[in-house]
């Protein structure tokens, strides 16, 4: 990870040495983080005036916490990974590289606890949901699950016989009622408890 | 083993420094107790409960890989 840059400026006032430091950072104020080396004094024409000293930078955002907290982890446990975070509109993707079939087993029930406790370790601010993918798991276990669902659509449409897939996490689930909802003879929902819920798929 | 599981206690309280990890050797079974201060112990099992159980997932399966039955506890 790289180096947070920290930067010292003055002002005459608290406000115009924040805003010299939001310019050399490059940065907007609710992303810097502000210390307070000295407190600045008017003075008298020009006599006795004290400027504001300030150290600023750059608060780390929670996708690089979570992403560290995520490379430590695996460290912790030998591997040495370099978590990529990528963003876009509503959330954080915190991708990790590697063969994790160990970390895999029982459709990434692991995976989904990580991400989980990232989630709580890091806060979810501004309601940015963080997204934990490892060895590229979520990635394929969307294209597969989008091929079932055409491969369901089409025999519900054929028999008319409603179809109940089998028990799937509500991210999943999201992907099977997507793709349906490109069919606009049929229609999908959930039925059953957690974590036994199942997607059903019918005929309108 | 014990030290992810920490790393990821830590992170989760307001008192990192009070967060102690017993590792009880059973046999095939391996048993974490996760001690924390009194006021961070709603921190580490969550809403329902979602935090602990949590732990308790990914710690089997991390200790599988090494061929430990683990159980986390916390206190």
């Amino acid at each position: 990870m790289e180096e947070l840059e920290e930067i010292e400026v003055e002002g005459q006032t608290l406000e115009e040495a924040k805003l010299r430091a939001e310019g050399r950072l490059g940065a907007l104020m609710e992303e810097i983080e502000v210390t307070v080396l000295q407190e600045g004094k008017p003075g008298m024409l020009g006599l006795f005036s004290r400027p504001w000293r300030i150290r600023a930078r750059r608060k780390e955002s929670v996708g690089e916490r979570a992403a560290e907290l995520v490379r430590a982890f695996f460290a912790e446990l030998g591997s040495d990974v370099q978590p990529t975070v990528s963003r876009d509109a509503e959330h954080v993707h915190i991708s990790v590289d590697g063969e994790f079939g160990w970390f895999l087993r029982r459709r990434g029930e692991a995976l989904d606890a990580l991400q989980y406790l990232v989630a709580a370790a890091v806060g979810k601010k501004g309601g940015e949901r963080i997204i934990l993918d490892v060895g590229g798991y979520r990635e394929a276990r969307r294209t597969a699950l989008e091929k079932m669902a055409r491969e369901v659509a089409e025999r519900v449409r054929e028999s008319g016989q409603e179809s109940v897939l089998e028990a799937m996490p509500a991210s999943e689930r999201r992907i099977i009622h997507s793709v349906i909802q490109d069919y606009p003879d049929l229609q999908s929902q959930s039925r059953g408890e957690e974590p036994h819920r199942q997607v059903v798929v019918q005929k309108r | 083993m014990e030290n992810a599981l920490r790393l990821l206690v830590r992170s989760l309280v307001r008192d990192p420094d009070a967060v102690r990890i017993e590792r009880h050797d059973e046999g095939k079974r391996l048993l974490f107790v996760v001690c924390v201060a009194p006021e961070d112990v709603g921190r580490v099992v969550g809403r329902g409960g979602r935090i602990a159980k949590s732990l308790r997932t990914l710690m089997r399966t991390v200790g599988e890989r090494e061929g430990h039955q683990v159980v986390v506890e916390v206190k």
